[in-house]
């Protein structure tokens, strides 16, 4: 699942106020006993911890919304949201919504029709009419908009790390203010969530295109990656990027990501996590005040597109002018299954430290990779996931020498596990868990990150606790299930220039 | 998992990462709390090492050692023999600890061990659970007083450093920015750009060498942030920094004036390192004053209004709200002990190349010729002094406070004063030293298809790099 870097960092934090010489068990029951949970009436969460020295607060509102719950129609739309959702509101980013309303309605009719007019007919001759009416268009509107609304406020008012992030399980929108600015906060986010407009939709839609071009079009490994998930994940949405096709963004209908919105971003989905120099007891009310009356809505339903069995290894090489790179998944499921957490310990195992197997092995004493790395969970854990393994050749060596020396060590697993080295995977984990010192922001983001997407935060108690049941005879069953070559997805990266990575 | 596939809205790609913080500044508000900041204790080792300390109520160890040699030590000829010798000490271990023998003891004891080189300074961190001291010191020490600095360590790691230098351009940014510093600082310092067939030069007397000259007790600091009392963590520096060689204080030196002519004579040229791509990569920038100039004031301001300032900034907004040009588009200005350096930078799709490089330079410049409206430098100012409290929010924190006060020279009060400082700026004050720092041009460089030659010819002279 997740964690490992994730929880570990959290942790420490926590024990802010934990005696020194304390463990991980300390840990749990301090958190056990300072986080406050609240449920709102019309389904919002609330999570809270008071901690540190200093009078800050680090916020996190998230959504279990992601690419995840996007159809091909429309794939982007999330990310697309969580752009336009800086825009502003009918109070906040306008000088005059009541003019700027009727630019809004034009603007849109003019978008949409050209926007179906390229796909339809793109020889049209109406296109350059529209195109220009489009920006007649905007520049008229442009009058009546205030940019970066929330932005001004919040630097004004001391906020630092104002940002939101999409990912295909979540969403998330955060800042850090001063602990005096907590009903400041509370009153733009709750207007932010009840009354989005979303102006200059068509002008930050170029701007995520540009994303993409930096992200994935111009980067080797970034497209190397979206087409390592693509042909992992055949049927279920997994398979769209956060970001959304490149032939798809040009076209995204700001009508679809309204009605994402509207559908998706409902109350029973949302967590508040508020963590920091508090008063609780204050800071429930200000919450309630500001938050309480945003209605409740009905839920929509789950992806039922699950992904079909894989039968037999995937295999693709992306020619790309960039250095080779090597990436290796086997499908598994995600959790609640037990097999979730034996995938962690196999990660740990794998690449937990310098020690660690892989770069022992493969860096230090074969010397034919220049890095490698393991990780459990991927592109989300909703649903059934990835293992992966990815690494580098050092320029000696090629691609597929490097893949099959990782296959030794996989295999490896099937044999057994020393018990020292389980003992010594799990004493790094605990360590972590209490040195990952993380400020207010990281431990809001792990709280956040589990409620939204666990349902509960205290999954994050309940980790160690199965990680520690966890035995040899786990990983070994694990790794004969699953780590085998007809479970197996391999994307190569080589550049053409190179020989294709026969070097 | 969270750490990977999460897109941002916003997503700088050089952070301009602020060194200097300021004093015991509550939060504003009528409902402001009181700050209470855990005080710092220094102490000196025998051998003439400084020590800082600061306390954690965290169940936690963490020791820095911060060595005063990085890339601004270096020129074109050496360029990287820092970033090798930090990986042939992270490989090679120590002779207490030699090679795998330390990362087994290390991961056992599930310590957190980085030893890595930047423009300053070559640091050795160490985070341990407080059961753990002995060891943390005695790893820490041997680090620094013995390390393994043999053949097959070197070897190794030149190999890795090497493919790290061929990886990091495939990023175009990273050819960008290298590529614009290497311009401006003539191939030192700032502009020391490391190659494969320097770094598969460098031998093992010169990384030996290297060693020898900067890992002296005069020449490092060391920061220790712990839940240990205080009286425990002195005997054990005492005991463990005693023996380190005294050595001499090294500094680097920039010829500004030299820096600045450069940055005049290519200021009319365009430098486009060819790259098919269908996004460019622009950069531009010049010298800027050391931190302990008094025009770092004004020319903080500056910045926070140019490119800084998050989403209301003039680039942001010019560039990438107001028109959609752009995703990443900031500016940073970075002010060390000795130089500073100023950049700015957009990428865009090729065919937006010839608007937004002058939309760049334009507003740059327009921060020398035009005073700031009264209504941005308030905002600046209060932005600035709002969020001050957030550089003193950990201990490690303020640790790095302290650690570069010491390293920069500045003086005590430098945290205490610095609001006061950026609050008596005037608008005139921004104006005049935004003047000054682009009088000279700008030194510009773009990454992308070769045919911007074309586009790029009537905005200057096209320069191609290999």
């Amino acid at each position: 699942m997740r964690l490992n870097t994730v929880i570990i960092t959290i942790a420490a934090l926590l024990c802010a106020f934990v005696p020194a010489g304390a463990d991980t068990g300390d840990l749990e029951g301090y958190l056990k006993k300072h986080v406050v949970t609240r449920k709102l009436p019309n389904g919002i969460t609330l999570i809270m911890l008071n901690r540190g020295f200093a009078p800050t607060l680090a916020f996190e509102l998230a959504f279990r919304v992601g690419s995840a719950d996007e159809s091909y129609r429309t794939a982007g739309a999330a990310h697309m949201l969580e752009h336009m959702l800086f825009k502003g509101t009918d109070k906040l980013g306008t000088n005059d919504y009541r003019k700027e309303k009727m630019y809004l309605k034009k603007i849109e009719e003019t978008g949409e029709r050209l926007d179906r007019l390229k796909l339809t007919d793109p020889r049209s001759d109406e296109i350059p009419r529209l195109k220009a009416r489009l920006k007649k268009l905007q520049g008229e509107h442009s009058r009546y908009v205030v940019r970066s609304p929330y932005d001004k406020v919040y630097t004004e008012n001391g906020g630092v790390g104002f940002n939101a992030s999409t990912s295909r399980d979540m969403t998330g929108y955060y800042i850090e203010l001063p602990s005096s600015k907590l009903q400041l906060w509370a009153e733009i986010e709750s207007e932010r969530l009840r009354r989005p407009v979303l102006r200059e939709y068509y002008i930050e839609r170029e701007n995520v295109m540009e994303e993409r071009l930096m992200r994935t079009d111009s980067s080797g490994i970034g497209a190397l990656y979206e087409r390592f998930i693509a042909t992992a994940f055949m049927s279920h949405p997994y398979r769209h990027p956060v970001i959304g096709w490149g032939s798809n963004i040009p076209y995204l209908s700001l009508r679809d990501v309204e009605n994402f919105y509207w559908t998706r971003y409902i109350p029973s989905r949302m967590t508040i996590t508020v963590v920091g120099r508090q008063d609780t007891d204050r800071t429930v009310k200000v919450i309630r005040k500001y938050f309480g009356p945003i209605k409740s809505r009905p839920a929509p339903p789950e992806n039922t597109v699950a992904e079909a069995p894989i039968t037999g290894e995937r295999r693709f090489v992306y020619y790309f002018q960039s250095n080779p790179y090597l990436l290796i998944g086997w499908i598994k499921p995600a959790f609640p299954d037990p097999v979730d957490y034996t995938f962690e310990m196999i990660q740990e195992v794998l690449s937990g430290g310098k020690s660690s197997r892989l770069y022992r092995s493969l860096v230090v004493e074969k010397k034919i990779a220049s890095s490698v790395s393991a990780w459990n969970g991927f592109p989300g854990v909703r649903d059934k996931n990835l293992f992966v393994v990815a690494a580098t050749p050092q320029p000696s060596h090629t691609l597929e020498e490097l893949e099959g020396e990782i296959y030794r060590e996989m295999d490896r697993l099937k044999e057994d596990v020393a018990a020292e080295e389980m003992e010594s995977a799990r004493n790094r984990m605990e360590s972590r868990f209490v040195l990952g010192l993380a400020d207010n922001e990281e431990v809001a983001g792990l709280l956040s990150y589990f409620q939204t997407v666990y349902g509960d935060w205290q999954e994050l108690l309940r980790y160690m606790e199965q990680i520690r049941r966890v035995t040899p005879a786990d990983m070994k069953a694990a790794a004969e299930r699953y780590l085998h070559d007809r479970n197996r997805v391999v994307g190569m990266l080589k550049d053409p220039g190179e020989g294709g990575g026969d070097r | 998992m969270r750490r990977m596939m999460k897109l941002r809205f916003f997503c700088p790609l050089i952070c301009a990462a602020w060194i200097a913080l300021p004093g015991i500044t509550a939060a504003s508000g009528a409902d402001a709390l009181p700050v209470d900041l855990p005080p710092v204790r220094t102490l000196q080792t025998s051998c003439g090492a400084k020590v800082f300390f600061v306390g954690d109520e965290l169940p936690q160890l963490t020791i820095v050692a911060s060595v005063g040699y990085g890339r601004l030590h270096e020129n074109s000829e050496s360029a990287g023999l820092c970033d090798l010798l930090a990986r042939t000490i992270s490989l090679g271990g120590s002779k207490r600890y030699p090679g795998m023998k330390l990362h087994e003891r290390v991961d056992s004891i599930g310590g957190m061990l980085s030893v890595s080189s930047s423009f300053e300074r070559t640091v050795i961190s160490l985070s341990v659970l407080p059961r753990f001291r002995e060891e943390a010191f005695s790893i820490v020490s041997s680090l620094l007083t013995e390390p393994n600095l043999d053949e097959e360590y070197l070897l190794m790691a030149r190999s890795l450093v090497a493919d790290e230098i061929r990886r990091r351009y495939d990023n175009p940014s990273n050819i960008a920015f290298d590529r614009t510093m290497g311009i401006i600082f003539e191939g030192k310092g700032y502009g020391a750009i490391p190659t494969v067939e320097k770094m598969n030069s460098f031998t093992l007397k010169m990384v030996r060498d290297a060693w020898t000259k900067y890992f002296g007790a005069r020449n490092m600091l060391i920061g220790v942030s712990s839940s240990i009392p205080y009286e425990q963590i002195r005997k054990d520096c005492e005991r463990h920094f005693s023996s380190l060689a005294p050595g001499e204080k090294m500094d680097y030196s920039v010829d500004a004036a030299s820096v600045a002519a450069t940055v005049r004579r290519n200021s009319r040229k365009i430098f486009l390192f060819p790259k098919d791509i269908p996004q460019a990569t622009i950069v531009v920038g010049t010298l800027a004053p050391d931190i302990r100039d008094d025009r770092c004031y004004p020319l903080a301001l500056m910045n926070f209004v140019l490119g800084e300032g998050s989403f209301n900034s003039r680039l942001m907004r010019e560039i990438r709200v107001k028109r959609g040009m752009a995703y990443a588009v900031s500016s940073v200005i970075r002010f060390r002990r000795n130089t500073g350096v100023f950049l700015a930078y957009a990428q865009t799709k090729i065919e937006n190349v010839a608007m937004v490089l002058p939309l760049l330079k334009g507003n740059i410049t327009g921060m020398g010729r035009d005073r700031l409206p009264r209504q941005d430098i308030g905002w600046a100012k209060r932005s600035i002094s709002n969020s001050y409290i957030f550089r003193f929010e950990t201990p490690m924190d303020i640790l790095g406070n302290y650690l570069e006060r010491e390293y920069c020279g500045l003086p005590e009060d430098y945290y205490e004063r610095y609001l006061s400082r950026i609050n008596d700026v005037t608008d005139g004050d921004v104006m005049r030293e935004s003047e000054r720092l682009f009088r000279g041009g700008l030194v510009t460089c773009v990454v992308g298809r070769e045919d911007l030659r074309e586009t790029l010819k009537d905005q200057g002279e096209v320069v191609l790099l290999k």
